[in-house]
């Protein structure tokens, strides 16, 4: 205990010196912060064009753009779509479709990306969405590195389709997106007059099963299934909501919907479900009444028009009948091995 | 123990400090763009030196605008949470105290998840709301922790375990009833998360703010040291108990309530790093406190660079590092000590 007292005089010249150790840190710690914290537009560009994004951010875009890094794979697939494959500097980790997309530079995750890598890229525009997993604050710190970062923030298959539109005048390539665009909206009037009258069929879209989350009524995957003339059964304002399975069992969809690229898999994981009290009481279980679409479904980009194709054909054939290539035979449908039309 | 002289304190901070230059260097060098150390030398030499215009691009962006930046945070973060932990372990006379201990984070994410629904536009928002559900949380169990008007260690305690379950049953109320999608983005800052640039203006807010909190934590060392032996045994000795425990307690929350504002909640730091130091260097608080912070600084630090790196590009959260690398740390050191 002594010593707690002993050396009182100690302790105050520490202080002292380990106050001034402080200060100088601090001290080197303000030589060294970066005081500019905007960067200049790429040499050689031909100005800035301000926009407002989606989510009604201003955004500054140099012009022209030729080096774009996509957040999300629906982004990438869009950029692709719109014949921009080449200006696509930099992908997250899960950006698989078109498989080129996968050979461009990896950023890492949707949620965390690498801001380092991204920088590194010297992207003219970042792209991110409000519907892809891409935090405001990852919008927000590339934003301080003085990157232009234009965010989608579609709810609805009209809204997917002006995004792409848009992100086609944004990069310079109007003309494609336009052509894009009007192809889009031709194939979905063909699938609503093929519907027309058709009553919507009630489904279930399981976006996971343990537990189980289906989609709100305000996301673009609703109005998709509306599209396809069908219906979730669950309505709700939240857009990925925890679904009770007695609610579910209550409604008895006619169909239950899996979103996978990998239906093997899912077949199996469907198969297991099948076995679980309050899945097997599901009619739509019962009889076998499933559909596995390919993850596309999920994703807020031009092949979302395919699959709202596959799913109007799976659930409505005879309105489809006079096709040569006709609807899936059986209920079981597996779409995901069709050709991805339309999105090149 | 050896009585603790001048010569010790400054020898250990120095060594300390030493070991801090070396793992920022590292840190520095390791990343998902590589530079060779060369470069690294060479860049860092022309911005010593005031030739900044020589600096290449690369380096500017990458190093100056993100690397540093972040390495200063994790710094920063490190030692608040260290020396908050140091602090909380003295004034609640228990071991297992850490920043987390009494709901802090869990208040911090509750505030910066009603910001994200009142104003999600404005990025300084979030920090600041964090902040202020941080010093509420503590303020709440800070009051429910007293018996008969004297801070009771026990119900301080249980108060802060309480208000941090209940909060984080808030929390996934909040995450699963509201419509808004930003929200689960809140689930990956729960777990600690360096990544997001912080403005300028509020890192400075910060430094000044550690510097104060951390400072009056110091004054108390030698109070503090007493009181490790007994509140009535430090009353006898001349230890104005209720004013330490306050100044303590304010300032560690301050301290908490920084860190969790600006990177989540990093867990371990706090509980960790001044249990390794005291197995180290000795618990009195006079050299505890500054070698915890230089030890938080590194632990962070360290952390932060293997979680850039491992999977790089993908960043792992950094409170999974530290989570991962610190248990069997600690492990090793208690059975080393106990045998």
């Amino acid at each position: 205990m002594a010593s707690y007292y002993g050396n009182g005089t100690g302790t105050r010249r520490s202080a002292r010196v380990l106050a001034i150790a402080m200060v100088a840190l601090a001290g080197l710690a303000t030589a060294l912060w970066p005081h500019s914290q905007t960067r200049q537009p790429a040499e050689g560009s031909a100005g800035l064009v301000r926009v407002t994004d989606e989510t009604g951010r201003a955004v500054s875009v140099p012009q022209p753009v030729r080096r774009i890094v996509s957040l999300a794979p629906n982004l990438t697939e869009t950029l692709f779509a719109l014949g921009l494959g080449d200006r696509v500097v930099g992908v997250t980790d899960y950006c698989d479709y078109p498989p080129e997309a996968a050979t461009k530079e990896h950023i890492g995750g949707p949620v965390s990306p690498n801001f380092e890598k991204i920088a590194a890229l010297r992207p003219d525009l970042v792209l991110a969405t409000r519907a892809g997993g891409n935090r405001l604050s990852t919008v927000h710190s590339l934003e301080m590195l003085g990157i232009a970062v234009f965010a989608t923030d579609p709810h609805s298959v009209d809204e997917v389709i002006l995004s792409t539109e848009r992100l086609g005048e944004l990069a310079g390539a109007n003309e494609q997106g336009r052509l894009v665009a009007a192809g889009l909206r031709r194939r979905l009037s063909e699938v609503a007059e093929r519907l027309s009258g058709s009553e919507l069929t009630r489904v279930l879209l399981v976006v996971w099963p343990e537990p189980l989350i289906t989609v709100g009524r305000h996301t673009f995957i609703a109005d998709a299934l509306r599209r396809a003339g069908a219906e979730n059964v669950i309505q709700t304002a939240q857009d990925w909501p925890n679904a009770s399975l007695e609610e579910v069992a209550r409604r008895q969809p006619e169909y239950l919907i899996f979103a996978s690229d990998h239906s093997d898999q899912t077949n199996r994981q469907i198969a297991e479900l099948g076995r679980l009290p309050g899945w097997r009481s599901l009619d739509a279980m019962r009889n076998k009444r499933v559909i596995v679409l390919g993850e596309a479904i999920a994703r807020p980009a031009p092949r979302l028009v395919d699959s709202i194709e596959q799913l109007a054909r799976a659930l409505h054939p005879e309105r489809f009948s006079l096709e040569v290539t006709g609807a899936p035979s059986s209920a079981l449908a597996s779409a995901s091995s069709l050709p991805p039309e339309g999105t090149r | 123990m050896r009585p603790l002289t001048l010569r010790r304190t400054v020898w250990t901070c120095v060594f300390l400090a030493a070991v801090l230059l070396g793992v920022m260097l590292l840190a520095l060098r390791l990343g998902a763009v590589p530079f060779s150390l060369g470069d690294l030398g060479e860049n860092l030499w022309w911005l010593a030196s005031g030739q900044s215009e020589r600096v290449s691009t690369d380096f500017r962006l990458i190093m100056v605008e993100i690397r540093f930046p972040r390495i200063l945070l994790g710094m920063l973060v490190g030692a608040a949470l260290s020396v908050a932990g140091a602090g909380f372990q003295a004034l609640l006379r228990n071991p297992l105290a850490d920043p987390y201990v009494l709901g802090v984070s869990s208040g911090a994410a509750v505030g910066a998840i009603l910001s994200m629904l009142a104003a999600p536009t404005f990025p300084w928002i979030t920090p600041l709301a964090a902040f202020l559900g941080a010093t509420a949380t503590i303020a709440g169990v800070y009051f429910l922790g007293r018996r008969e008007g004297q801070l009771d260690s026990g119900t301080l305690l249980l108060a802060g375990i309480i208000s941090a379950s209940f909060l984080s049953a808030i929390i996934i109320f909040l995450m699963t009833t509201l419509a808004s999608r930003d929200i689960r983005g809140m689930a990956f800052w729960l777990m600690g998360d360096l990544s997001t640039a912080l403005p300028p203006g509020l890192l400075w807010i910060f430094v000044v703010f550690f510097f104060a909190a951390a400072g009056a934590i110091y004054t108390t060392a030698s109070d503090l040291n007493l009181l490790l032996s007994g509140e009535r045994e430090a009353m006898h000795l001349g230890v104005d108990v209720t004013r330490v425990k306050l100044v303590v307690y304010v300032s560690a929350s301050v301290l908490t309530g920084l860190a969790v504002s600006v990177s989540g909640a990093i867990g371990y730091v706090g509980l960790l790093v001044p249990h390794v130091i005291r197995m180290c260097f000795g618990s009195d608080y006079r050299l505890l406190i500054p070698t915890a912070a230089l030890g938080g600084a590194i632990a962070v630090v360290f952390a932060d660079t293997l979680a850039r790196t491992v999977v790089a590009p993908t960043e792992l959260p950094v409170g999974a590092m530290t989570a991962i690398a610190g248990a069997p740390v600690f492990i090793y050191l208690l059975r080393k000590r106990l045998s």
